[in-house]
C-alpha cells in the first residue's frame, strides 16, 4: 500500500482555515451594506470585485476544508502493487508533442524520455515539420511522426490524436517538450492502473527555473494548486489533466474518442469527458518530472492567456456546474477551478480605485468616517493578500507581481471568448522568430504606472481628506512598484 | 517586420500611453481647480433657537402687557399683569375677618393666587409671539407668550461632502450676519455629523449643528435668521499644498 497523498497541511494553513471566515464575514457586513456606499457607480464595481474575490477565496477555503475532513475518501480501497505490473507487463507509449520549441530543449527532454527505466516506445509528434527534430529522433531512436501541413487542425490535441493512430500500447504517457521526466516516472505511476476504472494518473508540473523572476512567481502560484487544490480534487475524483506529465489508459481515450479536439485547453476538456463517462482520475502528488516555466513577458502572457481562455470558454460554453453526468462534487470542483480567472476583474478594479480617488476624489465607500472602513478592511486584506504565505509558508514578491500583472492576459482571453475569436496556437516557448511587439502586451501596465505617478501629483494638490489621500498614495505607489518589478524583470530578461 | 519597425512601434505605443495618461490627469487637475475656484466660499445656514412658552397659571383679565413682539426680555422681568376682581374682593372680605382660622387659611390661598397674576419671564431672550392684548380674559394653561431664549442658540447648516471636509480643515469657523454686520465665531457641537439628508439624492448633504463660541453673540440673533458661513481660509488652502503637509506634521507633533 502506498499513500496517494504525500503532503501535510502546515499550521499556518489551518490558521487560514480558521480565521478567514471571520475576517471575510466581518468585511462583508461592511461592504455589502448599501448604507456605507459612497459613489454609487464605483460602489457597483466594488461589489463586483469583492464578490469575485470572496467567491474565489471561499472556494479555495472550502476545497481545503473538505479535504481536511475526508481526505481521499473515495479511494479508500486503492491498492498500489508493483506485483501487478510485473506479472501483467503492460505496454506503454510515450508521446512528445513538439511545436517549434528550441532544439536543445527538445533534445534534453527526448534523452530523458528515452532513458526512463520501464520499457516503452517513444514518439515525437512534430507540428513544426523541422528537419532538425527529425534528425534528432533518428539519432536517439525515437519514432518521428509529423502531420501533413494541410491537415493541421486543433493544435496540440489534433497532433496527439494523429499520433495515437500510430501507437498501439495499453498506456499512453505525454510530455511537453519542456518537461523532463525522471527515470522512474512510468514505474511509479503504472501500478495505479490495476484498478480498471482509472483512466488517468497525473503528476504535478514542477518548475526548476526559479532563479528567474517571472518563472519563480508562476512556480509559487502553481504550488498552491499542486499542494492543496489538486490533492483535494483527487479526494473527490475530480483531479484533472494538466496537459503534460501524465499517463492515460488507452482504452479510456478510445472510449471518449481520443483527446478532446480543442484549439487550447484540451487537457481539462479531456478530463471532463473522462469523468462524464465514469472514468476515475488520480493525482499522484510526487514530483516525477521537471519543467521550465515561462521566463519572458511574452511567453508568460501566452501561457496565461491560453489557460484563461480554457477557463472562460468552459465557463460560458460547457459550464461544469450543469453537466449532468458529473457528480455534484466534481461539478463544484470544476466550477471552482473555472472561476479563478475572473479574478482579473477584481485586480483591475482595485488597481484603478486609488487612482480614481486621487484624480477625481471619488470613493466607492462612504469614507466620512474613515476608521470604520479600515477596521473592516485590514483583517480581510491580510487574509487575502498574504494567502500564499498562509498556505506555503513563504510569499515571494514575484508571486504578487506576476499574479497582479496577469489580469491583462486574462481579460484579453475574456474579451476574445466573448467575441468568439478563433485561437491561434503558439507554443509557450516557441522559438519561431516572428518579432514580438512587447508593448502590445504590457501597455495596460505601463498606463497604470504612468497614471499612478500623475495621480499622486493631482491628489496632493490641496487634498480634501489628508488621511484617505495618504492611504491612496500608498496603494498607488505599492501597486505601481509591483507592476514595475514585473515589467523590469521581464524586459531585462528579454535582452 | 524588421527590428527597427518593432522598436518604433513600441516607442509610439509608450508615447500614446503617456499622452493618454497626461490627458486624463490634466483633465482631473483642471476639474479640481475649477471646482475649487467656482466654490462660492460662503454657505448660508440658519440660526436655531429654543422657544420657551409662557402659560397663564390663574384666571384673570389682562391688565398690562409689558413687552411687544420682537422686544428683548431679561430673566426676572415682569411681562404680564392680570387682574381678577372676584379674587380682590374676596381678599378684602377675608382680611377683615382675621380671627377665623379657616378664613386665615383661605386668605393665604387667595393671596397666593393673586401673586400668580403677576407673570415674570423665566428666561432671557426675545418675544416672538404675544397671544393676548390688554382687557382680554385668560384661563389657566392658556399660552400667553412665546419667547426665544438666548440659551442654546445654535447654527444649522447643510454641507456637501466637499464643503464638510473643507470646514473640518478650518482652524476657526466664523459666520457673518448681514443684518447685524457682525461676525460670529462657532464651535462644532459634536464632531460626527448628522445623518445625510436624502441619501437617495445624488448630491446628498450633511446636516451639521454649530454652537456659538461666545454666548453673548446669541442675544442679537433671531430664530430662523440666515447667516453665511465663511470659508475664508480658502486662499491659504489653495495655493500651498505643502502647508497641508506641514499642518499634518504640526498636528502630529503638536507644535503649537
Amino acid at each position: 500500500m502506498k499513500s496517494i497523498k504525500t503532503h501535510y497541511i502546515p499550521n499556518s494553513a489551518l490558521l487560514f482555515i480558521i480565521v478567514s471566515p471571520f475576517t471575510i464575514l466581518f468585511y462583508a457586513t461592511y461592504v455589502f451594506n448599501p448604507a456605507n456606499a459612497g459613489n454609487l457607480f464605483l460602489y457597483a464595481f466594488q461589489l463586483t470585485g469583492d464578490i469575485i474575490a470572496i467567491s474565489i477565496v471561499s472556494a479555495l477555503w472550502l476545497t481545503i476544508l473538505l479535504d481536511l475532513f475526508q481526505p481521499q475518501h473515495f479511494k479508500k480501497d486503492y491498492s498500489y502493487r508493483d506485483a501487478w505490473v510485473k506479472s501483467k507487463k503492460p505496454t506503454v507509449d510515450v508521446l512528445m508533442p513538439v511545436a517549434n520549441e528550441a532544439i536543445k530543449v527538445v533534445e534534453k527532454t527526448l534523452i530523458n524520455v528515452i532513458a526512463m527505466d520501464y520499457p516503452h516506445k517513444t514518439y515525437i509528434l512534430d507540428d513544426g515539420h523541422s528537419d532538425e527534430v527529425k534528425a534528432l529522433a533518428e539519432k536517439h531512436g525515437a519514432h518521428y511522426i509529423s502531420r501533413p501541413k494541410e491537415n493541421k487542425r486543433h493544435a496540440k490535441s489534433g497532433n496527439l490524436n494523429h499520433g495515437l493512430q500510430f501507437c498501439k500500447g495499453t498506456y499512453v504517457a505525454v510530455f511537453d517538450a519542456d518537461h523532463v521526466p525522471k527515470k522512474n516516472f512510468i514505474t511509479e505511476l503504472l501500478p495505479f492502473f490495476e484498478n480498471e476504472k482509472v483512466g488517468l494518473v497525473q503528476t504535478p508540473q514542477h518548475f526548476i527555473n526559479t532563479d528567474n523572476y517571472i518563472a519563480s512567481g508562476t512556480a509559487q502560484a502553481q504550488d498552491i494548486f499542486y499542494k492543496y487544490v489538486q490533492p483535494a480534487k483527487n479526494s473527490y475524483n475530480s483531479a484533472f489533466c494538466v496537459g503534460t506529465n501524465m499517463i492515460y489508459r488507452r482504452s479510456a481515450l478510445t472510449d471518449i474518442g481520443g483527446v478532446a479536439l480543442r484549439d487550447h485547453s484540451e487537457d481539462i476538456w479531456t478530463s471532463i469527458l473522462l469523468h462524464e463517462k465514469g472514468w476515475e482520475t488520480i493525482f499522484y502528488n510526487k514530483i516525477l518530472a521537471e519543467g521550465v516555466a515561462p521566463e519572458t513577458i511574452g511567453s508568460f502572457f501566452r501561457q496565461q492567456n491560453r489557460w484563461s481562455r480554457g477557463g472562460f470558454s468552459l465557463f460560458f460554453t460547457h459550464n461544469p456546474l450543469f453537466i449532468k453526468e458529473l457528480t455534484l462534487d466534481q461539478r463544484l470542483q470544476y466550477f471552482f477551478s473555472n472561476i479563478h480567472y475572473f479574478s482579473a476583474f477584481t485586480v483591475l478594479i482595485f488597481l484603478l480605485f486609488p487612482i480614481i480617488y486621487l484624480l477625481f476624489g471619488l470613493h466607492p465607500m462612504d469614507i466620512t468616517n474613515s476608521n470604520n472602513w479600515f477596521i473592516h478592511y485590514i483583517p480581510y486584506f491580510i487574509t487575502v493578500y498574504f494567502l500564499p504565505w498562509f498556505l506555503l509558508g513563504t510569499i515571494k514578491m514575484s508571486t504578487i507581481s506576476t499574479s497582479a500583472a496577469s489580469f491583462a492576459p486574462y481579460l484579453k482571453a475574456f474579451v476574445s471568448v466573448a467575441l468568439k475569436n478563433n485561437y491561434k496556437w503558439v507554443a509557450t516557448e516557441s522559438k519561431s522568430k516572428s518579432v514580438y511587439l512587447l508593448m502590445s502586451d504590457i501597455w495596460p501596465h505601463v498606463l497604470i504606472i504612468v497614471l499612478s505617478i500623475l495621480a499622486v501629483v493631482v491628489g496632493w494638490y490641496n487634498p480634501n481628506d489628508v488621511v484617505t489621500t495618504a492611504v491612496s498614495t500608498f496603494w498607488v505607489l505599492l501597486n505601481s512598484y509591483v507592476l514595475f518589478l514585473f515589467i523590469f524583470h521581464g524586459v531585462s530578461k528579454k535582452s | 517586420m524588421s527590428k527597427f519597425v518593432v522598436t518604433l512601434l513600441n516607442i509610439s505605443i509608450i508615447a500614446l500611453v503617456v499622452i493618454v495618461a497626461f490627458g486624463i490627469s490634466t483633465y482631473a487637475l483642471s476639474k479640481k481647480m475649477t471646482d475649487y475656484n467656482n466654490a462660492t466660499g460662503v454657505i448660508v445656514g440658519t440660526i436655531d433657537k429654543k422657544d420657551s412658552i409662557i402659560i397663564a397659571e390663574a384666571r384673570g383679565n389682562v391688565s398690562k402687557i409689558y413687552f411687544n413682539e420682537g422686544e428683548k426680555v431679561k430673566e426676572g422681568d415682569k411681562i404680564v399683569e392680570l387682574i381678577n376682581p372676584e379674587l380682590d374682593s374676596k381678599i378684602k372680605v377675608l382680611s377683615a375677618a382675621t380671627n377665623n382660622l379657616s378664613a386665615k387659611t383661605e386668605l393665604a390661598v387667595a393671596s397666593q393666587a393673586a401673586q400668580q397674576l403677576e407673570i415674570v419671564s423665566p428666561v432671557s431672550g426675545y418675544v416672538s409671539e404675544v397671544n393676548y392684548s390688554e382687557g382680554e380674559t385668560v384661563n389657566p394653561s392658556d399660552r400667553l407668550y412665546t419667547i426665544y431664549t438666548n440659551e442654546d442658540t445654535r447654527f444649522y447648516i447643510e454641507l456637501s461632502d466637499q464643503e464638510y471636509k473643507q470646514v473640518m480643515n478650518l482652524d476657526s469657523i466664523t459666520a457673518y450676519s448681514e443684518r447685524l454686520s457682525q461676525f460670529v465665531e462657532l464651535n462644532f457641537s459634536n464632531l460626527s455629523p448628522d445623518k445625510k439628508i436624502n441619501p437617495d439624492d445624488k448630491e446628498s448633504k450633511i446636516g451639521v449643528f454649530f454652537t456659538l463660541k461666545n454666548k453673548d453673540d446669541g442675544e442679537n440673533l433671531l430664530h430662523n435668521e440666515e447667516m453665511t458661513l465663511l470659508l475664508d481660509e480658502k486662499k491659504e488652502f489653495t495655493s500651498k499644498p505643502f502647508d497641508v503637509i506641514n499642518g499634518v506634521w504640526s498636528k502630529i507633533l503638536s507644535v503649537d
